[in-house]
């Protein structure tokens, strides 16, 4: 049933990690415990506890609760450590971490006062003097709950013997009998362990037994304790929880042993039950711990407690300079295997190590260790001994293996690389330091092109000389554009551009009717020539150029008198030749091109 | 029988005085590249200061290459004349900036050198800059300065008379007009490096408050220690260290990269 309940239930995902202190407030030299508790979870890493200064830590070992309510499962992992005050103040203690998948979890801080003299103040019950056992806040049964005595319902605990070695590991049985009850949700139970630490609970198992004339069902919890410290204690009692059915009608069933009081039936038929919380406690066994006897105490040994054999094999055997040899030591037996450390080996200069590496396997312990012979004069792995203590004879026993002996060969000049094996089979190639000679580089056999000692490129005229070109070009080419432009979009200044070429024409063909003696065409060409000068110049309609128009842009201006009246007598001898019906040529026409000539070249000189 | 002797002998006189003639031209016009390898050849069989000799006899006619100094600077180290490999080192860089034997030679050679470390106080500084400057020479800081110059003027007319207007022609000719204008500052500051430029040539020379004998002792400079000369005053020379310190030393106890 109780499998059936494991099975069929949901975990709870309430995961939390809290800090139990035993006590506040405690004198030196009286220890307590400090629990880590994490929820919801078991396959939790052990949290760091680091050295406290005035306290000393030392690590007692997990326990694990599942509890069933309501088809809920919900578990935990409680990691236990014993602190012994050695020094009067106020420490501390946490916050400590720990991980759970990809999420740290962290508790929080307590402070534990620690005073000089015995038994001030103990909160928790002034338990230094008293081997009672402690209040465990986490899994431990409601103090306020009355244990359930029934001879139908009860439960005992029972176990090999009651006396034993530090680190010793003793099987626990808690039995549930019930004889002619219903009975769910039955929880696993728990129980104070003052001087043990705890493994995890096997998987119930069920039987019938016969007891005091009356056959019951029994469910049996097995457990493994590990004595943790020497002294005498009481372990237990031991209590469970869970819920009484009974019926309110009485109704006999046919064969009690015919349908189990755990099949699922019994409890899924609610119709006329009561159902009702009890809480049942076992009977308490009297402790003791005993400690390592200090005669016949080997040195190598560690606290190894059980009954233990030792394997040992290298691999390989021949190897050259550098290379790794795997020595592996198995380590099997019956026993605390959590004591067991690995084997002590002394290879002094003579390899290079690493820490080795451990697995755990059913009731054996793998250590497997690099070693690398450092020269080949190595011949062989020294010999390697492991003790421990039997606690079925109380004495100390030592195995030693070895030594094997090994071929090392010297490693070619070329192959002078250290070779990195990880336990995972990943190699890493270490090459030694290659020793460089340092100097100048060899002369340069060719001298190159000889140049003139201190003469650079800008000392030279023709540099500067090659600077200037662009920007002369820059420039004309600039100014040129502009003034392209310029004509392309101001119409009076590209007339006052082209007025005097072509005035210059004018005048050419004026004064070649002049030398052919054709007056009238002559003082035509000059009219015109001066008309289209001047409204080029000022940028008047062609036709419309009079004389009045062009001395009221030229009197404002400042322009010449002297000018002004050549014009003046030019346009009147132009126009009395035009309409008078003849006209002469010879100095007259002569004096007209002329005055016509320097009235242009003043324009452009004074760019009126 | 006397006349032809003696005629004999005058004739032989005169072949040997010619030839002697003809060795010493050849002795006295040995072309550079001649010298150049009569030079390495010493330097090969270790007679370094036969090597030193043939190599200055080229840089005496005026003229000078990147691994000429470069050669003259190895011997001087091979004699053990390390502030002399410096300044010749430093010489061959002016002309041969990229060289990589040369780099790790001068690499080297400074090492050798004891001198207190100056932390980077100015721009150029700036790692960018001073590999910059560090890898080219004078000329060809100027030439880039000039091509970008020429470019940057195109680059203007067609802005300014507007036949290709982009917003990118207008970031281009900044930066043309910025790296005229670095290059320019390259160019001036490695021509101050050259002109004040030297190196301590004895083991050890002593730096004063003035320029005579009698003057307090300011600080000392070691074999192959730069410095920037200041000024010059008869046999005195008032020069500066990285670290900033000024002192006067004797003229002949340091040399200018610039002869």
């Amino acid at each position: 049933m109780i499998g059936v309940i494991i099975v069929s239930s949901s975990w709870a995902d309430d995961t939390r990690f809290e800090l139990t202190l035993e006590r506040n407030n405690v004198s030196v030299g009286n220890p307590l415990y400090l629990y880590l508790t994490f929820y919801g979870a078991q396959s939790v890493s052990r949290p760091d506890v680091p050295d406290i200064k005035g306290l000393q830590v030392q690590y007692v070992g997990p326990s694990t609760k599942v509890q069933v309510i309501n088809g809920q499962v919900s578990q935990s992992i409680t990691y236990t450590y014993l602190i012994l005050p050695l020094k009067k103040g106020e420490y501390k203690l946490g916050p400590f971490t720990t991980q759970f998948g990809k999420m740290p979890y962290k508790t929080d801080e307590v402070t534990l006062v620690v005073n000089d003299v015995p038994g001030l103040g103990s909160s928790g019950g002034g338990v230094s003097s008293s081997p009672a056992p402690a209040p465990i806040t986490r899994g431990a049964p409601d103090q306020d709950t009355v244990p359930y005595k029934d001879d139908r319902v009860f439960l005992t605990m029972d176990i090999e013997k009651t006396t034993v070695y530090v680190n010793e590991e003793i099987p626990v049985v808690i039995k549930l009998y019930v004889h002619n009850a219903g009975l769910r949700e039955i929880e696993f139970p728990t129980f104070p362990h003052e001087g043990f630490s705890t493994g995890e609970y096997n998987e119930p198992v069920r039987r019938s037994e016969v007891r005091r004339g009356l056959s019951y069902e029994v469910l049996m919890f097995r457990m493994k304790l590990y004595a943790i410290k020497e002294g005498e204690y009481m372990l237990g009692p031991a209590t469970l929880n869970c819920k009484m059915v009974t019926q309110k009608q009485v109704k006999r069933r046919s064969s009690f042993f015919g349908r189990s009081v755990f099949d699922d039936d019994f409890f899924t038929s609610r119709f006329g039950q009561n159902v009702y919380p009890i809480t049942l406690e076992s009977n308490e066994i009297p402790m003791k711990i005993l400690p390592f006897p200090s005669v016949g105490r080997p040195a190598e040994f560690q606290g190894a407690t059980g009954d233990f054999s030792m394997e040992m094999f290298a691999d390989p055997r021949e190897v050259k300079v550098g290379d790794p040899v795997v020595l592996k030591m198995i380590i099997t037996g019956s026993g605390n295997l959590d004591t067991v450390t690995a084997p002590k080996i002394s290879v002094g200069d003579a390899f290079k190590t690493y820490e080795p590496q451990v697995t755990k396997k059913d009731n054996r312990k793998i250590y497997e260790q690099i070693l690398i012979p450092k020269s080949e004069d190595v011949k062989e792995i020294p010999k390697v001994s492991f003790s421990y203590f039997d606690t079925r004879t109380g004495k100390y026993r030592t195995i030693t293996k070895g030594p094997l002996p090994i071929k090392v060969t010297e490693r070619p000049e070329s192959e002078r690389a250290v070779k990195m094996v990880s336990m995972t089979g990943d190699e890493q190639i270490l090459y030694p330091q290659e020793k460089i000679g340092r100097d100048i580089v060899h002369i340069k056999e060719n001298m190159g092109v000889l140049y003139p000692e201190g003469k650079f490129l800008y000392n030279s005229w023709l540099f500067w000389l090659v600077q200037f070109v662009p920007l002369a070009a820059f420039v004309f080419f600039y100014a040129g554009y502009r003034k392209q432009e310029r004509i392309l979009t101001d119409r009076s200044y590209a007339r006052s551009l082209k007025a005097p070429r072509r005035a210059r024409s004018g005048l050419a063909k004026a004064k070649a009717y002049l030398d052919k003696g054709e007056a009238l065409p002559f003082y035509d060409a000059i009219f015109k020539t001066l008309q289209e000068y001047l409204g080029n110049r000022f940028d008047l309609p062609k036709g419309s150029v009079s004389l009045q128009d062009i001395e009221k842009r030229l009197v404002p201006a400042g322009c010449d008198e002297n000018i002004l009246g050549m014009l003046r007598e030019v346009f009147s001898e132009c126009e009395m030749a035009r309409y008078a019906s003849s006209v002469t040529g010879g100095k007259e026409a002569e004096d007209i091109l002329e005055k016509v000539r320097k009235i242009i070249d003043y324009m452009e000189k004074v760019k009126i | 029988m006397s006349r032809s002797f003696t005629g004999k002998i005058l004739l032989c006189g005169a072949l040997v005085f010619f030839l002697a003639r003809v060795s010493c031209a050849e002795e006295g016009t040995a072309g550079p590249e001649r010298l150049f390898s009569r030079g390495n050849d010493y330097y090969e069989k270790a007679e370094y200061q036969n090597a030193v000799t043939e190599y200055n006899k080229i840089i005496d006619t005026g003229y000078a290459s990147g691994p000429l100094y470069y050669n003259l600077a190895d011997a001087y180290f091979k004699m053990g004349k390390l502030g002399e490999a410096v300044l010749n080192y430093e010489r061959a860089m002016l002309i041969m900036p990229r060289d990589g034997d040369l780099k790790a030679n001068y690499k080297f050679a400074r090492s050798k050198v004891i001198e207190r470390p100056v932390p980077a106080k100015s721009l150029w500084d700036w790692r960018p800059f001073k590999l910059y400057r560090e890898n080219l020479t004078v000329n060809e800081a100027t030439m880039l300065a000039s091509a970008a110059y020429v470019l940057a003027l195109v680059l203007l007319f067609l802005v300014l008379s507007r036949i290709m207007m982009n917003w990118y022609l207008s970031v281009l000719l900044a930066c043309l007009f910025l790296f005229t204008v670095f290059n320019v500052a390259v160019v001036w500051k490695k021509t101050d490096e050259i002109k004040t430029g030297a190196v301590t040539v004895v083991p050890k020379a002593d730096a004063f408050f003035g320029p005579f004998d009698t003057a307090t002792k300011f600080f000392a400079l070691n074999e192959g220690v730069y410095v920037n000369v200041m000024k010059w005053k008869g046999d005195w020379v008032k020069v500066k260290r990285a670290d900033g310190k000024i002192g006067w030393v004797k003229a002949n106890e340091i040399e200018k990269i610039q002869k």
